[in-house]
């Protein structure tokens, strides 16, 4: 075995702590920013009037904004701070370079800022929370190099032998979300701004949710059970129950959670044995979950009490029962006749928001109020406020939570509901619209309440701030035990343990618990043997999405609409994707079939339906219909909470990209000839009159529509579905 | 709407083959002889930075 080599001689050591208190601010800042945009969202669900009519904050776009505010914004710097604090002080040693830990924070801020500086004015990807257009795409490959390289560096410049459990998680999260983000964002520029997914149809779909999935597992969980296995243990002053139980937890919770992600795509177009392989690994992700959660809990055994007194515990108590709760809720959701409820309705909404407020957010705040007085060396401000922050966010929660299982609930069985003669109940979808808008009030209460605890605690922090000595670096004085200080040292020390003494079993221990090269082998193979078998037969194995004769390319003046659909932010709202179910059929038509999209990059399947699917709304309506329902919803239906678009009726379409986007297309496989990219303008120009003369007809709207942006998006949403719509039964 | 001679049922045991010899093998792992001590040794690491500070 490696020995101590100089145990007697002390190394003095001082933390990058400046670097860790910037992460912290930029926490609450992106928290409060990012929650404030989900009460704006909010109130636009419970009335629509609050979107005014502005383009950049209509619900389509400011949605994403909300989501990557509050992952990469909020959740990803608290893992930053969280993770500089903690590893620091667990390996007895500085971050590895001053100049990476500065570049990562301040490139990370800018790419966030640049997420704020473009969803609103609809420059978006529609891959949810993987929005962000490909030049920034770029930029957060090349931060997160940096903080890996930052992070794996101050591990291999460590003072102490062993690799605490909290850093396994922290590096698990580091390299998969590394491979999730290059994976997912494989896409085909066609401008500066604008792209296409490299993927189609379902298998973007698939690729897309092993993504969704696994940066809820990877940004949103593992980072926070890394927190968990520290903080806890810090606020309670013993030792985690048991770090057997919390080695098991890690291998196996990485392990499954990779499997998981179909389970967003459960009755689609996506291949049955994918969809089997998502529901029977997230029932089984059941287990690693609430081994972890009982570990935490179990770590405060005999001082439970504390519980009452302490703000911190409080917070990461509540918080790692949220994680149960949560992750017992997911599973269950996962389950296919329990998703046939849930899928598309706000049960989902509410799911998500008791992991993210409850879980994330708890164990979040509960390091927040840990660290603070130890990061400016004083106590706390005040810890009554802090108790009251903690208990208006726990009744936001429920406020939240409960209104919103009612919600979906409810929608999801007005919407099943059909007569004994085999007809809908509920047959206008609005109504059902209409029977859930008092909980999007309830909704909106509770995320009010959750926000001013946030406020609350960040002028509590700010108090504690400048009641604070001047803030330093903390310098500690600890023994040279261990002190790889290169990677070649690292490997060193690996072969030589090998050609030491020990047992073959403790030379085993010390390549795989001491070595964060290996750890991290092994992590990216442990979640590499999920994604592999799961994505690869779908990327490969062509018969799992036949080909429909029938469906051919989007024409160009089509082609501009849909991407308005997605500049517009339309998913948010709508699915295209028909589930096998009776009422689904009576209501929108014949399931859909993996066939159906194949030529969409990227996939517009969706995930929440708070307006109806559009599928097939082709040929549904006249084009008149969606020209004054654009303008105005409630022209049509009265009760109808969907935003008004009237700029569509004003804006030009801007055509200069159009034979660049089927340029673009052709290259990722869609079969345009040459002679449909070099004739686009006209083809586009020549559609958009025959519209613009039927609307003419139908209405007397003047003809100078034609060159208006709703021409190709009535085109789009006229072509919807009706490919297919001979060959379907 | 399989291949021929795949059957796509087989990835879904495949995982759970190797999930199950990845979780026994843990089990194993953990309960290695001589392990306790190390595991005592390092669950104790978050404090030891309490103890340095001059
Ligand atoms: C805030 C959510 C929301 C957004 C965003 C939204 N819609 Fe809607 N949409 C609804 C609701 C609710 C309905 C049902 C009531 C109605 O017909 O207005 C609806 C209905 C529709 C319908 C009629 C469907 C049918 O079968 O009767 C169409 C077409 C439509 N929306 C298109 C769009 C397009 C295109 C966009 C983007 C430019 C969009 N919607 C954005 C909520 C939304």
């Amino acid at each position: 075995m490696h020995e101590p080599t100089q145990q007697n001689h002390l190394d003095k050591v001082s933390y990058n702590d400046k670097v860790t208190r910037y992460f912290l601010w930029a926490t609450l800042v992106w928290g409060f920013v990012g929650m404030l945009v989900g009460i704006i969202i909010a109130s636009e669900l419970a009335n629509w009037r609050v979107n005014l009519g502005i383009p950049e904050i209509t619900f389509g776009r400011l949605r994403p904004l909300h989501t990557n505010a509050v992952i990469f914004g909020f959740a990803c710097n608290a893992f930053f701070t969280a993770a500089y604090y903690s590893t620091q002080r667990l390996v007895k040693a500085r971050l590895y370079s001053d100049v990476l830990s500065w570049i990562h924070f301040w490139g990370w801020q800018a790419i966030i800022v640049s997420a704020a500086l473009t969803l609103p004015f609809g420059i978006t990807t529609a891959k949810e929370y993987a929005e962000l257009e490909w030049p920034i795409d770029i930029a957060i490959t090349l931060i997160w190099v940096v903080f890996a390289v930052n992070y794996v560096g101050t591990l291999l410049v460590r003072r102490e032998k062993h690799i605490y459990v909290s850093i396994w998680f922290y590096l698990a999260s580091i390299v998969t979300v590394a491979a999730l983000h290059i994976v997912n964002s494989a896409e085909i520029p066609v401008s500066f701004l604008k792209s296409y997914s490299l993927y189609s149809g379902a298998q973007d779909a698939l690729i897309q949710w092993w993504y969704g999935h696994n940066a809820v597992a990877f940004v949103l969980t593992t980072p926070f059970l890394g927190m968990m296995y520290y903080f806890i243990p810090k606020a309670v002053g013993r030792p985690v129950y048991s770090y057997r139980l919390s080695i098991v937890h890690f291998w196996s919770l990485i392990f499954i959670y990779i499997w998981a992600g179909p389970h967003h795509l459960h009755y689609t177009a996506l291949p049955q044995w994918a969809q089997s392989l998502g529901m029977v690994f997230s029932v089984v992700l059941w287990m690693p979950s609430w081994g972890g959660m009982i570990n935490g809990l179990l770590t405060l055994r005999g001082a439970w009490d504390r519980v009452r007194q302490d703000p911190v515990l409080k917070f990461l108590v509540a918080g790692v029962t949220f994680y149960g709760m949560s992750t017992f809720e997911g599973p269950l959701m996962a389950i296919k006749s329990v998703n046939a409820i849930s899928h598309y309705t706000d049960w989902t909404i509410g799911h998500v928001h008791s992991g993210a407020l409850g879980w994330v957010g708890f164990i979040s705040f509960g390091c927040l109020y840990w660290m603070v007085p130890k990061l400016y060396r004083t106590k706390l401000h005040s810890v009554s406020w802090a108790t009251t922050h903690f208990w208006i966010a726990t009744i936001g929660i429920v406020f939240y939570i409960v209104s919103m299982w009612i919600s979906g609930i409810t929608q999801a069985l007005m919407l099943q509901a059909v007569t004994t003669d085999g007809k809908l109940l509920y047959p206008d979808f609005v109504e059902t619209v209409a029977a859930i808008e008092p909980y999007y009030y309830m909704r909106l209460l509770g995320g009010l309440l959750y926000f001013s605890g946030i406020v609350l605690g960040i002028v509590n922090f700010w108090k504690t701030m400048r009641s604070a000595p001047a803030p330093q670096d903390e310098t500690v004085l600890v023994p040279a035990r261990f002190k790889p200080s290169k990677l070649t040292d690292d490997l060193a020390h690996a072969t030589e343990s090998v050609a030491d003494s020990g047992t073959l079993i403790d030379r085993l221990h010390h390549v795989l618990e001491s070595k964060p090269v290996v750890l991290t082998v092994l992590s990216l193979a442990a979640i590499g043997v999920g994604s592999v078998i799961e994505i690869v037969p779908t990327l490969f194995i062509r018969d799992n999405v036949p080909l429909i004769a029938t469906v051919k390319p989007y024409t160009p003046l089509e082609l501009e609409g849909r991407d308005l659909y997605i500049r517009e932010g339309c998913y948010n709202c709508h699915s295209q994707m028909v589930r096998p179910f009776k009422d689904e059929y009576l209501r929108y038509g014949a399931p859909s079939r993996p066939g159906e999209s194949v030529y969409d990059h990227p996939f517009q399947w969706g995930s929440k339906r708070t307006g109806p699917d559009l599928a097939r709304i082709g040929s549904k309506y006249p084009d008149l219909w969606h020209y004054r329902h654009m303008r105005n919803p409630r022209d049509i239906s009265s009760k109808s909470i969907m935003p008004i678009f009237p700029w569509l009726l004003e804006n030009k379409l801007d055509g200069s990209h159009t034979a660049a986007k089927l340029q673009a297309l052709k290259k990722v496989g869609v079969p345009y000839q040459q002679e449909d990219i070099d004739s686009a303008s006209v083809h586009r120009d020549r559609q958009a009159l025959e519209i613009a003369k039927r609307l003419n007809e139908q209405g007397g709207v003047s003809l100078t529509v034609a060159d208006k942006e709703i021409t190709a998006l009535i085109a789009y949403l006229q072509r919807l579905g009706t490919d297919t719509k001979v060959s379907v039964p | 709407m399989s291949q021929p001679g795949i059957d796509l049922l087989i990835f879904p045991k495949i995982g759970l083959l190797i999930f199950v010899s990845v979780f026994l093998l843990s089990l194993v792992w953990i309960y290695r002889r001589g392990s306790s001590k190390t595991y005592e040794e390092t669950s104790n690491l978050p404090f030891e930075d309490d103890a340095g500070t001059p």
